[in-house]
């Protein structure tokens, strides 16, 4: 039994180039993870900012003079026109505009530049800015005119972008349209209410703000791809060991070990052992690198790390026992495709199931159940559940079900193994 | 070449099983890609602590006017359950004049939901506040009326069409995995090429008065066949079976699928020059993949990314090209003129790997 153990540790360790991708190749991925999300480490979600053209036709001083031309030419009473021009001096429609950008909590995100047309036009085209908002000519006189006279169409801004699929451009969309909103809301108001509605004191605070399940900090988009990839990563070691298994079957190194009178299970369990030893050193590298390095589990409890430990044995064991599957069905067909199928097709799949690739929210509710019962699914529910500190109880039932996975594979995996006669 | 090219399907005919599966995977993958797509609302579970039955009703209806979100009554429990699952990210409690969100872990939709959620509180809370000073009653009625004449409007447009945001990013994932899923499979069967080297009938095939450059050809268009039938044979399902609508642009389709597939075929060349054995490329497969997936940003959307190396490197990766090319086609309507830049730099990297890996493999054979 050891020296079956021994025979596979070595094989393994002769070729250095394949052990070193195996063990390190995952940390290397984890690390472009870490740059890629990098502004989604630190925990606030901040995205880099967005630069934006404003493009101004319209200047409020014609606005304003056209607006007073305009008043003269109505029929209105005494003294409306007077009120009305005094009325106007307070609001500048396009300071409006401006103002919002200027905000402080807007200007953190994102850059103005005032250009003209022509500039933004072809600054959009080059993608030097994500959006281009232009203040069309007119716009000054449309609003006041529909602010105080209630007449016309009212104003319109445009807005120019890329195309809708880019988050940046969606982001200013929603900006403009939630300022645009208020707008129309406030005035809808001064307008049912014959301006009774005083300017908002909008003391109500902070809405919308977070509270977590438990006394720990959410976990961060970084944590998730981390354990995302981590699963995934240790489902190839057992498409990597198992076709070590049509190596020693074309290099009779196979056939000898079974003229020696080894049983099936020796072997089977052989590979899944070693898989397993693999499996535990290349997650284990991968947390403790990654912790180090882009600190994502810096802070953790030692009691936290013992739970990490249990998992990454419990994975291991169904990661091992998915090795001894692939091992029987190699031996049986004698082929690599059995390995090369498991990696690139099915680790795929079980990958994108156990939601490695994309957040929850994208994944119907029936594929995450599927997903869960996947190992590198349940295991990632369990890391999960752990980071959040989810008591025992609820996590049991997972753990039980891996390792019922587990047996069941292992079982599968015998009963698979080709006949002493077909050999 | 066509010897050759024929003996690969010789080979297919003995032992088919490797196509076969992944023609079946390819199968499953395009389904479960689907069904996870399949509803198009995002749902988000919310939960009240301390208001009635009504005034919750009515905090539902007011957001549930949403064309991208579906507010899902539910109670605290089974919010806390699903988040603990992993099932969903975070729930909405709705309180009072105030709402929270019950986080499980961080998730970039968080911040869309936001959005929407914050206007429509603002909203209605200042209409709530405006009919507490005024004493008028059916104030949100007629405020709704004053609004169907708005003071302001925006006239949002696209360079590109007019997709949709949820279209665009239904193509995203499914140009995104597809095209990622295809990666595997050329990868794959070119290994056959250094089994075949160490089988020793490589070399066979060399001493044959056929001529090197015939023999990889015929090789890499077998490759070249495979990779590409997966995709199209993929997005066949989706356009007639699942009912995605591919546009009109056929030819431009084909032609970046083509370009594409050389690419990445390339690619594998590449990597053959550098591998020896086919555990080693087992082991180097799923990194080649998932980083150039991961850098190329067939995952999450690219322009989330802050990080110039990290932009600078996506514009490397034959994927990057390959999605824009493909999404240009597919969702902006772009014709061949258009997609002429992912089209000629992924022929240009195609050439570059072909060259590069054929070199490192005939340095190989030498030795």
């Amino acid at each position: 039994m050891w020296n079956i153990i021994k025979k596979d540790l070595l094989i393994i360790a002769r070729d250095r180039a394949e052990l070193l991708v195996l063990l390190l190749m995952p940390f290397i991925l984890i690390s472009i993870l870490g740059f890629a999300l990098g502004g989604l480490i630190s925990g606030n979600q901040t995205m880099p900012d967005i630069n934006v053209a404003l493009v101004e036709e319209d200047q409020s001083e014609t606005g304003f003079a056209d607006f007073t031309a305009h008043l003269q030419t109505l029929e209105l009473p005494e003294g409306a026109v007077e009120e009305l021009e005094a009325s106007v001096t307070l609001i500048d429609p396009i300071e409006m505009v401006k103002e919002l950008f200027e905000n402080p909590e807007v200007s953190d995100a994102i850059e103005i530049f005032e250009m003209n047309r022509a500039e933004a036009e072809e600054a959009l085209a080059e993608d030097e800015v994500a959006a281009m908002v232009t203040i069309p000519s007119g716009y000054t006189f449309a609003t006041l005119e529909k602010m105080f006279l209630e007449t016309g169409d009212g104003s319109e801004l445009e807005l120019l972008i890329q195309d809708f699929g880019q988050v940046r451009a969606n982001v200013i969309k929603n900006m403009l349209e939630s300022f645009v909103t208020s707008i129309n809301l406030e005035m809808a108001l001064a307008e049912v209410t014959e301006g009774e509605s005083s300017q908002s004191s909008n003391d109500r605070g902070v809405l919308g703000d977070s509270e977590y399940l438990s006394t720990r900090e959410p976990v961060t988009a970084f944590q998730y791809y981390t354990i995302g990839m981590a699963v995934m990563f240790a489902l190839y070691v057992a498409g990597t060991i198992s076709s070590n298994a049509t190596l020693e079957k074309e290099t009779k190194v196979f056939d000898r070990l079974m003229l020696t009178g080894q049983s099936p299970l020796n072997y089977l369990t052989g590979k899944m052992i070693s898989t397993i030893f693999i499996s535990v050193i290349q997650l284990g590298i991968l947390f403790s690198l990654s912790t180090v390095i882009f600190q994502t589990f810096a802070g953790e409890s030692f009691f936290f790390w013992l739970g990490v430990g249990f998992i990454i044995f419990v994975f291991s064991l169904s990661i091992g026992a998915i090795a001894a599957l692939l091992t029987s069905i190699s031996l049986r067909y004698n082929s690599y495709s059995v390995s090369g199928v498991f990696s690139g097709g099915v680790v795929t799949i079980f990958a994108f199931l156990g939601g490695s690739f994309t957040q929850v929210e994208q994944i119907s509710p029936i594929i995450r159940v599927l997903g869960n019962w996947t190992p590198n699914g349940a295991s990632m529910t369990l890391y999960m559940q752990l980071l959040q500190g989810v008591g025992w109880n609820s996590m049991s039932q997972i753990v039980i079900r891996l390792l019922g996975t587990t047996v069941l594979l292992f079982i599968l995996a015998i009963g698979l193994f080709p006949k002493r006669r077909s050999v | 070449m066509w010897a050759v090219f024929e003996l690969q399907w010789v080979r297919l005919k003995r032992n088919p099983f490797l196509v076969l599966s992944f023609l079946g995977l390819t199968f499953v993958f395009v389904f479960l890609l689907a069904g996870s797509q399949a509803d198009q609302k995002m749902t988000v579970h919310t939960f009240t602590d301390q208001l009635s039955e009504p005034q919750m009703a009515e905090w539902l209806d007011l957001l549930n006017d949403s064309d991208t979100l579906t507010f899902q009554q539910s109670d605290r429990e089974d919010v806390v359950d699903l988040i603990e699952a992993g099932r969903i990210s975070f729930g909405l409690h709705v309180d009072e004049e105030q709402f929270h969100y019950l986080v499980g872990h961080q998730s970039h939709y968080q911040i869309a939901v936001d959005q929407h959620v914050q206007r429509v509180f603002q909203e209605t809370l200042r209409i709530r506040q405006v009919a507490e000073q005024t004493g008028i009653t059916d104030i949100q009625g007629r405020v709704e009326e004053a609004l169907e004449q708005p003071l302001m409007s925006i006239d949002v447009d696209a360079l590109k069409g007019d997709a949709s945001q949820a279209d665009a990013e239904r193509f995203h994932v499914v140009i995104g995995m597809t095209l990622y899923f295809a990666i595997y499979t050329i990868l794959i069967t070119i290994s056959s090429i250094i089994i075949q080297k160490r089988d020793g009938t490589w070399n066979r095939l060399i001493l044959s008065p056929v001529k090197k450059t015939k023999i990889y050809l015929g090789h890499l268009f077998y490759c070249f066949l495979i990779g590409f039938l997966q995709i199209v044979v993929s997005f066949a399902l989706f356009h007639y079976l699942l009912g995605y609508d591919f546009g009109d642009q056929f030819g431009a389709i084909v032609l970046v699928l083509i370009v594409y597939v050389f690419s990445i075929v390339a690619l594998g060349m590449f990597l053959m020059g550098l591998i020896q054995s086919p555990q080693q490329l087992d082991a180097v497969n799923p990194i080649v993949a998932t980083g150039m997936a991961m850098l190329g940003g067939a995952f999450w959307p690219i322009d989330l990314i802050s990080n110039q190396m990290m932009i600078a490197l996506s514009r490397v990766m034959p994927i990057f090209h390959g999605m824009e090319g493909l999404k240009g086609a597919i969702l902006f309507d772009q014709g061949i003129t258009e997609l002429l830049q992912p089209l000629s730099i992924l022929l240009l990297m195609g050439v570059l790997f072909m060259g590069i890996g054929i070199n490192l493999m005939e340095r190989d054979t030498k030795i």
